[in-house]
């Protein structure tokens, strides 16, 4: 039954199509984020928490 | 900034308040459901003769209570407090969220109500019936305007690590309810899903897992994100970390349901797509673990002395040790040796003890005095509660994984005849029930601590002065959106799109695991042997369903020697094609039922059902005495084969039409049957015959033993 069903069903190609899709996107990405020139920038952002605006 | 013109506004810590309150108390009524179950397991008496004590029925009750009261009652609090403050907004409507927390509220009882009475869907985690159904996608309608009403108002131009967790919990809890309860209603109460056998089994568990995940792990790490940082007052580690953890996590998540199907007849190349995407959820995983632990640094000589620090290190912790071990055990020649044992019983412990419970803990005890303007009670008992519930948590999953182990290792022993070894179900039971009693003493110390915290978090919202319960005025900057962004930053100042991108995430492994099970007609065969179930046998597994057997026997038959030779020739998918819903099962604390069709006479499951010790000494299984005094619902059978032919069952209107007057033949000829046993020809109408008529049916269309 079990190679029955792998024998009939053929589209291994979509996990295999997504997976190179994710690690493309994945290896960009992280190039982008971890780039130095955006250090300032990212540590503004993880500041946010930090402030919940001025109490009147 | 153009302009240095500020606006006030005030946070509404009045719905975090309600939340809050909310978390701990069905906490301790969840945990106190959990210990009962533990008691039942340690010994069977411990239902007190009750049906809607017994722990069919109560098993549901405790996950439902544990998930979605104690943990999902948390994540509110959470998010309303820490959403209003990255977004330095007041929430969109304080109406919806008041009719989001009474809404929530009302799911919660009902829920409570309902499944002991039995009233259930038959899926686990997903157990209530349509008409809760429809209303918990009302009331998560109603948060998630209030979310994004709440976003979109914001004056903080970026959005927040934190808030993105949020945004993919939002959008993936909603698409898993629908999803996975579309279903046909029978009467008020009683509902068939639209899916069967395998397909049902592949939406039940890409649900299932995914509830762990984007309910009990996404939206909890968003909170982490945020809390950690305040806690100590610094911020995150790694913002940049957090992104690329937050992408991976959520693509990867959503593809790893199959690995709950290992070895089952859900084809194996969806099996082995489930083990790999496991498998690669390490890495974002521990990513998040890491930064959350880092973000510690140089703060540790406070963990010693501040017990809100220690929960969430502990929490951080299980995270880390219950996202190693989840994927080690969707290893396939891991999972063979775990599945279906007290292993995963272990493992679901570690994740929702010791992450969700500690986080909760250390979450509250940070919000509490702080929203209450007030001092916690006791910094002391919080450190008890911490080292008992740790210690308490500790007795319960090593308790677990020993008999896990234990008992996956005596299934699977085979002597040098090729023989089982232990071929006596229950000789495996015997040899773990200390185990189960060390179990008990475990979840008794962490209930305790549930209660330390309900006694602290009371005296410490006592101790708060009325006349300071206002809400004060905060000022900030109104948004102003810059031009000269780009990229991931630029995305980040957009919800809508991020919300889209984020379901898109989602949505791929969604569809691509679901195209092979929806086409599984086209290349499942479908025998001719297999029929759909008698009338009587419809209403015998609306009983199975009712008293939620499958909580403890399964009815999928692996393909390997051991189950095999204990319970005969492996489950096939087109077996089950008929099952609405599907009743493979997780765990075997009893027996597989694949195949019980047939291999005892039928008086031999009517002394069964009445007092399982009589027939099997040792047995753990609770007495059914109700089903020898309950009628059988006739008046009901044509009504639900009408729906489950509407729903692909290949009924005739003859078998729809004299449905009734079959089901009460076959019921006499099974009374019949055992007369020579002794049991009265009165015995027919009752519930335990048409239940006996179900078991006997099982697996014996392919390759049933007699």
């Amino acid at each position: 039954m079990k190679s029955l069903v792998l024998s009939k069903f053929s589209q291994i190609w979509m996990p295999s199509l997504v997976l190179l899709m994710f690690f493309t996107i994945f290896s960009v990405m992280v190039f982008y984020i971890f780039n130095k020139k955006r250090d300032e920038r990212y540590q503004h952002i993880s500041e946010l928490p930090l402030d919940e605006g001025e109490k009147k | 900034m153009n302009d240095h013109k500020l606006e006030s506004f005030s946070y509404n810590d009045g719905i975090v308040k309600k939340f809050a309150i909310a978390t701990t108390l069905w906490g301790a009524v969840g945990m106190l459901v959990g210990v009962l179950l533990a008691a039942q397991l340690a010994h069977w008496k411990m239902n007190f003769g009750l049906e809607w004590l017994t722990f069919g029925r109560l098993r549901p009750l405790h996950t439902n209570a544990v998930i979605f009261a104690f943990v999902g009652n948390s994540i509110f609090c959470g998010i309303y407090h820490s959403l209003q403050r990255l977004c330095k907004a007041r929430v969109y409507s304080d109406l919806l969220a008041n009719i989001h927390f009474w809404g929530w509220q009302l799911v919660i009882v009902l829920a409570a109500i309902t499944l002991p009475l039995g009233y259930t869907s038959g899926k686990e985690y997903a157990e209530l019936e349509w008409p809760i159904d429809i209303l918990i996608t009302v009331v998560w309608v109603v948060f998630a305007v209030n979310f994004f009403g709440t976003i979109i108002k914001r004056r903080e131009k970026h959005i927040y690590v934190s808030i993105w967790f949020y945004i993919s919990a939002v959008v993936t809890v909603a698409l898993l309810h629908i999803v996975n309860s579309i279903e046909l209603p029978v009467s008020f109460m009683k509902s068939y899903p639209v899916y069967a056998g395998v397909q049902d089994a592949m939406v039940q568990w890409w649900y299932g897992h995914n509830a762990v995940a984007f309910f009990l792990t996404t939206p909890v790490l968003g909170l982490m994100y945020y809390y950690v940082p305040k806690a100590i007052n610094r911020p995150v580690y790694s913002y940049r970390l957090s992104i690329v953890h937050f992408w991976s996590l959520i693509f990867i998540y959503i593809w790893a349901g199959p690995h709950h199907l290992l070895y089952t007849a859900l084809p194996e190349w969806a099996q082995t797509l489930g083990m790999v995407f496991s498998i690669m959820l390490w890495a974002p995983s521990w990513g998040g673990m890491i930064n959350g632990l880092l973000t510690l640094r140089g703060a540790w000589n406070r963990v010693r002395k501040e017990a809100m620090l220690k929960y969430f290190v502990t929490a951080l912790t299980f995270y880390g040790m219950s996202t190693f071990e989840g994927p080690l055990l969707s290893i396939k020649s891991i999972n063979s040796l775990g599945h279906y044992t007290d292993w995963i019983i272990g493992h679901v412990h570690g994740g929702g003890i010791g992450w969700n419970y500690m986080f909760a803990a250390g979450m509250l005890y940070y919000i509490v005095p702080r929203i209450w303007k007030t001092k916690l009670y006791s910094e002391k008992l919080a450190a008890n509660q911490f080292w008992l519930a740790t210690i308490g948590l500790l007795l319960y999953y090593v308790s677990m994984l020993v008999a896990g182990i234990t008992q996956g290792l005596m299934w699977r022993a085979i002597d040098e005849n090729g023989q089982l070894v232990y071929p006596n179900f229950v000789e495996t039971v015997d040899k773990i029930v200390p185990m189960y009693w060390v179990r008990l003493i475990g979840g008794l110390m962490v209930f305790a601590s549930m209660l330390i915290m309900l006694y602290n978090m009371y005296k410490t919202i006592k101790s708060a002065k009325k006349e300071e319960q206002t809400e004060d005025v905060y000022q900030a900057s109104p948004r102003h959106d810059s031009k000269d962004e780009s990229g991931h930053r630029k995305l980040e100042g957009m919800p809508v799109i991020f919300s889209i991108l984020a379901a898109i995430a989602v949505l791929v492994g969604t569809i691509i695991e679901f195209v092979p099970a929806f086409l599984s007609n086209q290349f499942i065969e479908v025998s001719e042997k297999v029929k759909p179930y008698t009338a009587l046998e419809v209403a015998g597994r609306d009983i199975y369903i009712r008293e939620g057997c499958y909580n403890c026997h399964s009815q999928m038959i692996r393909p390997m020697a051991s189950d095999v030779l204990r319970y005969g020739k492996a489950s096939e998918a087109t077996e089950s094609i008929y099952d609405h819903p599907f009743q493979w099962g997780s765990k075997r604390t009893g027996p597989d039922l694949a195949r019980v069709g047939g291999k005892y006479p039928d008086s031999w499951h009517y002394f069964h059902m009445l007092d399982p010790r009589k027939v099997t000494p040792g047995s753990l299984m609770p007495e059914y005495t109700w089903l020898f005094k309950k009628k059988t619902g006739y008046e009901v059978l044509p009504k639900k084969l009408k729906v489950l032919k509407a729903i692909g069952v290949p009924y005739t209107e003859a078998q729809i039409e004299n449905s009734v007057a079959d089901a009460k033949a076959q019921a006499l000829s099974i009374t019949q049957n055992m007369s020579n046993a002794g049991v009265e020809e009165k015995m027919q109408d009752k519930q335990i015959i048409a239940l006996i008529a179900y078991l006997q049916r099982l697996g014996v269309d392919l390759g049933g033993e007699k």
